[in-house]
C-alpha cells in the first residue's frame, strides 16, 4: 500500500488492485499532476512536503474517477475528529 | 460566545482592582472547608457552572461553620444543573446585603454599540425591574471614548443608598467598562452589585461573555470556545476543530436542536452552500413546517473535503427524516461540490430521502456525479437545478419526508 499525506488526510493507493487497472484515471483527471506513472503504477510526482502543504487540492477527483472509470485502488481518508473517522 | 465561570469572571475582576467578595474555588469539601477556614465564616457555596439557575436548582447556599460547608460543599459537588455537572464550588465570604442593585454593559442592536444599564433593583428582582423600567437607567457610549464618572454618575442617579455608596459606584462603573473592552466582552453583567451594610460595594456575581473571535487576543485566559463548559455539540466540536486548521473556503455549522432532540424524529439534515442561500432555504423548509436539526453553510469555493466533512457529519445526525443540501452559486466550482457531498452520500448510504438542488457554476457536471450516488443509494433522491426554486424545493422535501414517513409505518 502507498499511503501519500495530503494537507488534511492521506491518499491510500493499493497496488495489487492498481496493477488491474486498463486506464490509470487518476493520473490524468489530477488538476495539479500529484501522480505519475512508474511501471504504470501511480505514483507521487512532487515531492511529499509539496504534496501535503496543498500540491493535493483534495478536489476528490481520483477517487471517484478511479472507483467510476479504474480499478478501484485508490481510496482517499479523510479523519473527522470527534466522530472517530 | 465563549461565557466565563462566576470565579473566571471574578478573576478578571480582580486584576483591575474591581471589588469582588474574598474567595477561592474548591473541588472537594475538604477542600472547600480548607478555604472557608482561610477566609473566614460565614460563607457561600457557589456551584460553578455555566446553566442559568444554579440558586433554585440548590446550587448556591450558605453554610455557618466549616462542618457545614463541607457538607453543603459535598452536596452541590457532583449535582447536574441544567446540563451540566457540578465539578468545581466557589467559597466566598457571605456578604451582609443592605442592598441589591443591578449593572450591565451590552450590545445595543439600535445604537450598534455598548450600553451601560443600571438598575437600582438587583438580584431576583431583576426581570422585573428591567421589564418595568422603574429605577432603570441606560446609558448609549460611544466606543471612541473613555467611560468617565460623571458618565457613571448620570446612570446611577439615585441608585445607591448613600453617598459614599453612590461614589463607589460612580467609580466602579468605569472599570467595569474597562474590564469590558479589555477582554473583548459581548456581555458584562452584575447581578446583584451589592451595597453591604459595612458601606462595601461589591460584585457578588458577574456574568461575562466573550467574544470567541477576538480570543485569540488574549491567550493568558487559556481558553477555547471547544472547551468550554456550555457543552458544544459534537458536531460543533468537530467542526471548530477542522475549521481551525483549514483556511480554504468558508464552513459554519450550528447545531440548533441537540442531537439527543434531533433522536426524538421531526429533524431533517440541512446543508447549504451560499449564506443568503441559507437564510432563503431555512425560511422556506420553516414555511411548510420542515425543522433542521442543524445549520450549515459551506461556500467561498471551499475543498470537496472540507463539503465531505460538512455533510458527513450532518448526516451523521441520529432518526434524520431528511438531507436537504441547496445552493445557487457562481463563485464556486459546483462539481467539486458535488464531489464531497458525493462521497459523504456514499459513505452513509441514507435511507432518509434526500433532495439535491444545485444550480451555478458547473451545476450539470454537478448533477452528473450526484446521478450516480442517486442510481445506488438506497433512500430516494431527487436532484434539481436551475428550474427549481427554494419554495418548490422546500415542498418536495416536505412531500418526500411524508411519503418516507407513510411507507416506513405501512
Amino acid at each position: 500500500m502507498l499511503v501519500i499525506q495530503i494537507l488534511t488526510g492521506t491518499i491510500e493507493l493499493d497496488h495489487t488492485v492498481c496493477s488491474t487497472c486498463k486506464n490509470q484515471v487518476c493520473v490524468r483527471v489530477c488538476p495539479t499532476q500529484v501522480f505519475r506513472l512508474d511501471n504504470m503504477l501511480p505514483v507521487a510526482a512532487m515531492a511529499v512536503d509539496k504534496i501535503k502543504s496543498g500540491g493535493c487540492t483534495e478536489c476528490l477527483a481520483c477517487e471517484q474517477e478511479c472507483h467510476w472509470h479504474g480499478a478501484g485502488g485508490l481510496t482517499i481518508r479523510l479523519p473527522i475528529p470527534i466522530y472517530d473517522i | 460566545m465563549s461565557r466565563l465561570y462566576e470565579h473566571e469572571a471574578k478573576g478578571l475582576a480582580r486584576r483591575l482592582d474591581i471589588p469582588v467578595p474574598k474567595g477561592r474555588v474548591a473541588k472537594t469539601p475538604e477542600e472547600a472547608a480548607a478555604v472557608a477556614a482561610e477566609i473566614g465564616l460565614p460563607v457561600m457555596v457557589k456551584a460553578q457552572v455555566l446553566a442559568g439557575g444554579r440558586g433554585k436548582a440548590g446550587g448556591i447556599r450558605g453554610a455557618r461553620t466549616l462542618e457545614e460547608t463541607a457538607s453543603v460543599a459535598a452536596q452541590v459537588l457532583g449535582m447536574t444543573i441544567g446540563d451540566q455537572i457540578v465539578e468545581t464550588v466557589l467559597i466566598e465570604e457571605q456578604l451582609e446585603v443592605a442592598k441589591e442593585m443591578y449593572l450591565a454593559v451590552l450590545v445595543d442592536d439600535a445604537t450598534k454599540g455598548p450600553l451601560l444599564v443600571c438598575s437600582e433593583r438587583g438580584g431576583m428582582e431583576v426581570d422585573a425591574a428591567l421589564a418595568d423600567g422603574r429605577g432603570v437607567s441606560r446609558l448609549p457610549i460611544d466606543v471612541r471614548f473613555p467611560v468617565r464618572s460623571f458618565h457613571a454618575r448620570a446612570l446611577i442617579n439615585t441608585a445607591a443608598p448613600n453617598a459614599a455608596q453612590r461614589e463607589a459606584l460612580a467609580a466602579l462603573v468605569p472599570t467595569i467598562y474597562q474590564l469590558y473592552r479589555q477582554y473583548d466582552a459581548t456581555t458584562l453583567e452584575v447581578n446583584p452589585l451589592v451595597c453591604t451594610a459595612d458601606g462595601r460595594v461589591i460584585v457578588a456575581d458577574m456574568r461575562v461573555e466573550l467574544d470567541d473571535y477576538a480570543l485569540f487576543r488574549h491567550p493568558e485566559l487559556g481558553l477555547e470556545p471547544i472547551k468550554r463548559g456550555q457543552a458544544p455539540e459534537r458536531s460543533e466540536q468537530a467542526w471548530y476543530l477542522l475549521e481551525a486548521k483549514d483556511y480554504r473556503g468558508t464552513w459554519a455549522h450550528i447545531q440548533l436542536v441537540p442531537e439527543s432532540v434531533v433522536a426524538g424524529g421531526g429533524y431533517i439534515g440541512f446543508h447549504a452552500v451560499g449564506g443568503g442561500e441559507s437564510m432563503i432555504s431555512m425560511d422556506a423548509l420553516n414555511r411548510v413546517g420542515l425543522r433542521p436539526g442543524n445549520y450549515c453553510d459551506t461556500s467561498g469555493a471551499p475543498p470537496a473535503s472540507k463539503i465531505y466533512r460538512a455533510a458527513r457529519i450532518i448526516l451523521a445526525q441520529p432518526n434524520i427524516q431528511g438531507f436537504y443540501f441547496i445552493t445557487c452559486i457562481a463563485n464556486q466550482p459546483l462539481d467539486e461540490t458535488a464531489r464531497g457531498l458525493y462521497k459523504a452520500l456514499m459513505e452513509m448510504r441514507p435511507e432518509v430521502p434526500v433532495l439535491i438542488r444545485i444550480a451555478g457554476n458547473k451545476d450539470r457536471e454537478a448533477h452528473a456525479i450526484l446521478r450516480r450516488a442517486a442510481a445506488v443509494l438506497p433512500g430516494a433522491v431527487e436532484i434539481y437545478g436551475r428550474e427549481a426554486d427554494e419554495d418548490f424545493c422546500a415542498e418536495r422535501m416536505a412531500g418526500m419526508v411524508t411519503e418516507s414517513t407513510a411507507r416506513r409505518r405501512s
